[in-house]
């Protein structure tokens, strides 16, 4: 459903209802960097479901500074996110923070594993 | 490399004197909750959920692991460029090259995490301990502090300082909080007037905080 470059909201649930998708990370937007694959879904497997279907879970990227130098990550099932919509201009920062950088060339050992269109769009902008 | 060691050690001697079950790298349980323990371990065996010697075989398992894995990974990491790339493509694989298995199959990616001059990683897991145990053994108890759980997100800089790492105010920081399948390793940068020494010499450099980020690895003295 998401693709990495994708911006996305992570839902909210009230204090009662347990989660493994941090509180620190609910109600903000993030970009997705990775996919890891299917995983057993862990909010039914936490309550005792066998062979719980699977979910996608994702690498979000979270800037938390004006100034973008710090950034926070977690890995968020599917369900737990919704479409951002497109980043705004004012987003170009935190796209570009986040995409293209040498954070990227960190993580992933060439950089043709960059979404390619996404880059060429930053740098045309 | 991972035997499943089954000779008796000072660990296990310990152990004896908390009775059957006990949780590898935790501080020594209280009478009452050595007691729920073992009313667990052995509501497990009697529903055949497990048996005891795979208890047995995985806490000898979880004594072999250590920060001596994980230093392993990292030097062959400066030392190999390639396995440095399979690495930060697909740390799980990658680390098999090094006769290092998975704790637990079902739960097995591995995901390394690369500190260079522009960005420093650091790992936390917010809503528990998820640690790479695989690679380092149990977690810390600092670790598995409150304080440090809830503030690393909160205040990366400030925490990071208070271990004595000061980066400079251009280093991007990301903190990768560790909420599911996925556990994390930090490939510190290499110290310099590193060239000239041997893998066992430059493994003694990369200390465990510096696979969590709240440190570099330690200078050449």
């Amino acid at each position: 459903m998401f693709r990495p470059g994708d911006a996305v909201m992570v839902r909210t649930v009230g204090p009662n209802v347990f989660s493994r998708t941090p509180r620190w990370a609910m109600g903000r937007i993030g970009l997705i960097k990775r996919t890891w694959g299917i995983w057993p879904n862990p909010d039914l497997v936490c309550r005792g479901v066998r062979d719980a279907p699977g979910r996608e879970l994702h690498h979000v990227f979270f800037r938390v500074d004006r100034h973008g130098t710090v950034a926070l990550t977690a890995d968020i099932f599917e369900h737990w996110l919704s479409p951002a919509g497109v980043i705004p201009p004012s987003g170009q920062g935190l796209a570009q923070g986040l995409l293209v950088s040498g954070e990227q060339s960190s993580d992933l050992p060439h950089d043709e594993h960059l979404p390619h269109d996404r880059r060429s769009n930053h740098d045309v902008r | 490399m991972m035997s499943d060691d089954e000779h008796p050690s000072d660990h296990d001697e310990a152990d004896a004197h908390m009775g059957e079950f006990c949780i590898v790298g935790m501080p020594p349980p209280t009478a009452a909750s050595a007691e729920y323990l073992s009313a667990i371990g052995e509501l497990l065996i009697e529903k055949g959920v497990l048996a005891a010697d795979e208890i047995r075989r995985k806490r000898a398992d979880i004594r072999g692991r250590g920060p001596h894995l994980g230093a392993q990974v990292v030097v062959r990491a400066w030392l190999d460029d390639g396995f440095r790339m399979r690495l930060l493509f697909d740390a799980t694989t990658a680390v098999r090259e090094l006769g290092i298995e998975p704790l637990t199959p079902s739960q097995a990616k591995l995901v390394a995490l690369e500190n260079t001059t522009e960005i420093h990683h650091v790992v936390v897991c917010t809503l528990c301990s998820c640690y790479p145990v695989a690679l380092l053994g149990p977690a810390p108890d600092w670790y598995r502090s409150d304080d440090y759980r809830i503030r690393v997100v909160t205040e990366p800089k400030a925490v990071l300082a208070e271990f004595g790492l000061r980066l400079p105010s251009t280093m991007r920081i990301s903190v990768s909080d560790s909420t599911a399948e996925c556990r994390y390793l930090v490939i510190p940068r290499r110290p310099v007037g590193t060239e000239d020494l041997a893998p066992d010499e430059l493994e003694a450099l990369v200390t465990p905080e510096s696979m969590v980020g709240t440190s570099e690895a330690a200078a050449v003295r």
